[in-house]
């Protein structure tokens, strides 16, 4: 038999302390009380052999325990029961990964990189495979297991230099946890094409490993068991760089605004540097270049103002560094989203009676989308609300019609039956009738928190509607074939909120007036939040940001280089793209961080070819396979179960007389 | 004859001599009032009561009857006295028949002096020698009140702590025997403290029982006890032990023991630690001879797992304890009939 860590059997010596523990037990558990301590002498410790040890048999199995312990975490394996490894022969699956991410184009990073990956490439036997991954701010698959194979050996290196040649650094970040889960699928594939289950499975990692790439969902992988993870690090040829964050916008002065960056510089970075405002589409400087003295190794957040009549798009340029992929900043000035509210009655907006008294208060001060409350329809291919707290003629009803398939949101308060005919219309159903409120006062019932109107209750801590009462319902009874979708009932199940699409618009009917003398809802703390939300979805869903980073997560698919960007051509939406600010910290990760994520490692971040497995690994795959460790292992529990039983038994005993 | 106030042995017989070896242990036979069972009872009123019943019993076949009353005068024999008070010896001096004539003791006053310090809280067989002494104390009072004597009690640890003052009126007893059954934490015994203390008490002659285990060394407070004996007062000793002090055995394995009193702890083996013991107790056993010897009190010694009336009655009639010399002092002393 032999030990793959044989020193762990020096754990036997802790038998020790079950010894140890029972003679020190004997000698202080047990007390005696008495009166006439002065007859008697202190009695020295006997030395025969039964007394010294209270329970010689649970010593022995406590013994055990700790001897069956150290056994198991040497990890004992019989080296004659096994076939030597044909370690020459086993193939090689290697999956190749090139980082791409911003921080590569830092100066001989990237040619440094490449010449890792034709190394390895000129290093792999003819019956090894290899794949090769870029990543970047997304995983690139450059070559695929299919066409190495299908490539004559002679031409693989070829191949090789051929894709690298055409490939960049990019502006991503560096996602070395999805490059790994890549990996993880390809090396299934790889298994799946050949066959060879007992390939050696290998990830070559070439990167600089910054400290802001992305390693946390290594924790989260399964490793196979026959894989190892080999670090290439890339060291550039110019250390030290010097970068800009983009924390967000200062309302402190409204009349000047100013953007609060981050500066950092590293130890090795020049220490002349320059702050530039400059037009991104032109490249003029908007204002003269502001020194900046940052102290080595310092972070700072400033305030910038903005230069005077700048423009909504911005650039920052960060001057003096040698290092300029993280030295430009694109800034973009939100503009305010504005939003129509056409109110189409003959209200004042000092009658408490009516909604408009309580719909000009609730958007008082909103930021986005900023509501602007008007008694006229709006253009026709302007997104807008249009409350109809009252019936509209057919004129009216054929424009209103038109907004909502243009894409706007109405808004019908049934304060009256007589309405009915005017949402009926609006939506372009028929056979709409009313329906006889079973009680005098009702409560909302049933609410779709899923739904946008209602989602901001979704909370259990706002979702109590039970204190809002309505006396003046005019509820709907719908035919089958309607394409209304009930949003919320009252609580006799007749319906209290509709939605029905019309168009690209949408119009929601609700069932009774806004007044407080029909019902509580518009005094209740629901209200203003509903009607932001309602609102919110009437200007185009909610407010995206305008600065945002290359890779980040976005509803559209977002560039991937920095700049400012157009998205789509429905809509006029720009959007500020810059380098992660994670790219802009350069350190190099701790070696043993990637062993507390459990990633196995086998080689250093030293390069050259990979040596041939070792003694020591031809052992550590015999105990693999063996794996006695575990079944010593659940010996130790079963005896320790047993020792626990025992003493439990023991400790029960009544204990001797005083 | 002038009446005598005297502490005199009405109510007790003259203890029988004592004998050194008063400290070896035998099993007792089945006793009538199963100490442990008595105990188990809460109330101390009805632990005595209970008590009381066997005393008097027992009191009933004594050969002592009788000499709970005080001589006072010869009359002259007429047919139908009892025989058993006819003075035999005038009759063989003198050829005359008389009848010895007896009158009610009724100012004995007796201090009931009880060790409540926190060596008397020890009992290995679920009887405390504190509480076998509460019960044995107030059947003690019990019985006196009953015969119309003064009782009173004071519980001493470091000092007496608890005095009733000797008192013959109806509802006294209660509050002797609710002074009895208070709850007491003491801790150290300083015999000659409390010594001192009764005998600044008693200022009258009286008759003081003193309840305790008397472990204490008997050179720190035999000056006291002999000075109380020198205030003419008649002291009798009645000393509780667990059986399990006497012997040692029954306590198992080698342990840490712990002084009760001081905290001291030291590591005795019982079985190799016990024939030392035996012989330091007999070493102690013996100075408590000499020092009740000297001060002329009789010591009785009983152990717990004794029947209370049984050990009561012991005392009562003198049948245990006592000293060497009393026994010549009284008999030279004893009152002589005069034709």
């Amino acid at each position: 038999m032999s030990f793959l860590t044989p020193w762990f059997l020096a754990g036997v010596a802790l038998i020790a302390g079950p010894i140890i523990a029972h003679l020190i037990r004997r000698a202080t558990r047990e007390r005696v009380v008495f009166t006439a301590i002065r007859f008697l002498d202190t009695s020295a410790p006997r030395l025969d052999r039964r007394s010294r040890v209270q329970h010689p048999w649970l010593l022995l199995l406590r013994c055990l325990i700790v001897a069956v312990l150290a056994f198991g975490f040497a990890r004992p394996f019989f080296r004659e029961n096994l076939p030597p490894l044909a370690v020459t022969t086993i193939p090689r699956h290697v999956v190749a990964v090139i980082d791409e991410s911003a921080s590569m184009q830092r100066t001989g990073s990237w040619e440094a990189a490449k010449s890792r990956i034709l190394s390895l490439a000129a290093e792999l036997n003819p019956a090894d495979i290899l794949a090769l991954l870029a990543a970047g701010d997304r995983i690139t698959e450059l070559i695929s297991a299919s066409q190495w194979l299908s490539t004559p050996p002679e031409n693989r290196s070829a191949l090789v230099r051929s894709v690298l040649d055409s490939r960049q650094p990019g502006w991503g970040p560096t996602p070395l946890d999805s490059a790994a889960e890549a990996a993880l699928a390809r090396w299934e594939d790889m298994t799946e094409t050949t066959g060879a289950d007992a390939a050696r499975r290998e990830l070559v990692l070439v990167s600089d490993f910054a400290t802001g790439s992305r390693i946390a969902g290594l924790a989260k992988l399964a490793w196979p068991a026959n894989a190892e993870v080999v670090l290439r690090q890339i060291t550039p040829s110019v250390l030290g760089n010097a970068s800009l964050h983009w924390l967000g916008w200062s309302d402190l002065d409204p009349e000047r605004p100013a953007a609060r960056i981050r500066i950092s510089r590293t130890f090795d970075a020049p220490a002349d540097l320059r702050l530039v405002w400059r037009d991104p589409a032109t490249g003029n400087a908007l204002a003269d270049p502001e020194p900046l003295t940052l102290l080595p190794g310092a972070t700072e957040i400033r305030l910038l103002p903005l230069p005077p009549n700048a423009p909504p798009a911005l650039r920052l340029d960060l001057e003096g560094d040698q290092q300029p992929f993280d030295n430009q900043l694109f800034l973009l000035r939100p503009a305010p989203r504005e939003l129509p509210i056409a109110y189409l009655a003959d209200h004042t907006d000092d009658d408490p009676q009516h909604a408009r008294f309580y719909l000009e208060r609730a958007i008082t001060g909103w930021r986005d989308p900023v509501p602007v409350l008007t008694d006229t329809l709006p253009a026709t291919d302007t997104p807008s609300l249009i409350v109809i707290p009252d019936a509209l003629d057919a004129s009216r009803l054929a424009e209103v019609r038109s907004r909502l398939e243009s894409g706007s949101f109405a808004l019908v308060l049934l304060s009256r039956d007589e309405l009915l005919s005017t949402a009926a219309t609006l939506a372009g159903e028929s056979n709409w009738t009313p329906l006889a409120p079973s009680r005098p006062d009702a409560l909302l019932g049933q609410l779709d928190f899923q739904h946008p109107l209602f989602s901001p209750f979704a909370d259990p801590l706002y979702s109590d509607f039970m204190r809002i009462r309505f006396w003046d319902t005019h509820s709907v009874a719908l035919p089958a074939d309607t394409r209304a979708t009930v949003v919320a009932r009252f609580d006799d199940e007749s319906p209290a909120v509709l939605e029905i699409p019309v168009g690209r618009g949408r119009l929601i009917v609700w069932a009774g007036g806004w007044s407080p003398s029909a019902s509580q809802w518009v005094l209740s703390s629901k209200f203003v939040p509903w009607l932001q939300a309602l609102a919110e979805r009437a200007a185009g869903g909610p407010a995206q940001p305008a600065i945002a980073e290359i890779g980040s997560a976005s509803s559209v698919p977002l560039p991937s280089t920095p700049g400012i960007h157009d998205l789509g051509t429905t809509t006029s939406r720009r959007i500020a793209l810059n380098v992660p600010a994670a790219e802009s910290q350069t350190e190099p990760l701790p070696y043993d961080t990637w062993e507390q994520l459990g990633v196995p490692l086998r080689g250093s971040t030293a390069g050259g070819p990979a040596a041939p497995p070792s003694p020591s690994f031809t052992a550590a795959a015999t105990e693999s396979q063996q794996q006695l460790w575990r079944w010593l292992l659940w010996l130790a529990v079963a005896l320790l179960a047993f020792e626990s039983l025992a003493s439990i038994l023991l400790s029960r005993r009544p204990a001797p007389a005083r | 004859m002038p009446r005598s106030h005297s502490p005199s042995p009405t109510a007790f017989a003259p203890p029988a001599p004592s004998s050194r070896a008063s400290t070896s242990y035998t099993p007792r036979p089945t006793p009538s009032l199963d100490p442990a069972a008595l105990l188990a009872i809460r109330d101390l009123e009805l632990r005595t009561r209970l008590v009381m019943e066997g005393v008097r019993a027992g009191l009933h076949r004594s050969p002592f009857t009788g000499f709970s009353a005080e001589f006072t005068e010869y009359r002259q024999y007429a047919p139908g006295d009892d025989l058993r008070h006819l003075d035999w010896r005038v009759l063989a001096r003198t050829d005359r028949h008389f009848i010895k004539k007896y009158e009610d003791e009724t100012n004995l006053r007796c201090w009931l002096l009880l060790d409540s310090s926190a060596s008397m809280s020890f009992g290995a067989r679920g009887v405390t020698k504190s509480d076998y002494a509460r019960t044995l104390v107030a059947t003690l009072a019990w019985f006196l009140h009953e015969q119309r004597d003064l009782v009173g009690a004071a519980l001493f640890d470091e000092s007496i702590h608890d005095v009733v003052t000797p008192r013959v009126r109806p509802g006294h007893l209660r509050h002797v025997l609710a002074a009895l059954a208070r709850p007491s934490n003491g801790r150290d015994t300083h015999l000659e403290t409390a010594l001192t203390e009764i005998a600044r008490l008693a200022r009258r002659r009286s008759l003081i029982v003193i309840v305790s285990d008397f472990l204490t060394p008997p050179a720190n407070w035999s000056r006291a006890l002999a000075e109380l004996t020198a205030a003419h007062h008649d002291v009798r000793a009645l000393q509780i032990l667990d059986p399990a002090e006497i012997s040692l055995e029954g306590f198992g394995r080698p342990a840490l023991w712990e002084d009760i009193e001081t905290g001291e702890t030291r590591y005795v083996d019982p079985t190799r630690a016990a024939a030392l013991y035996r012989r330091r107790l007999e070493e102690h056993t013996a100075e408590l001879h000499t020092a009740f010897n000297r001060a002329r009190v009789s010591r009785q010694l009983i152990t717990t797992d004794e029947p209370l009336d049984r050990a009561l009655l012991r005392f009562l009639t003198g049948k245990a304890g006592g000293y060497e010399h009393e026994r010549v002092a009284r008999t030279g002393s004893a009152p002589r009939p005069r034709p």
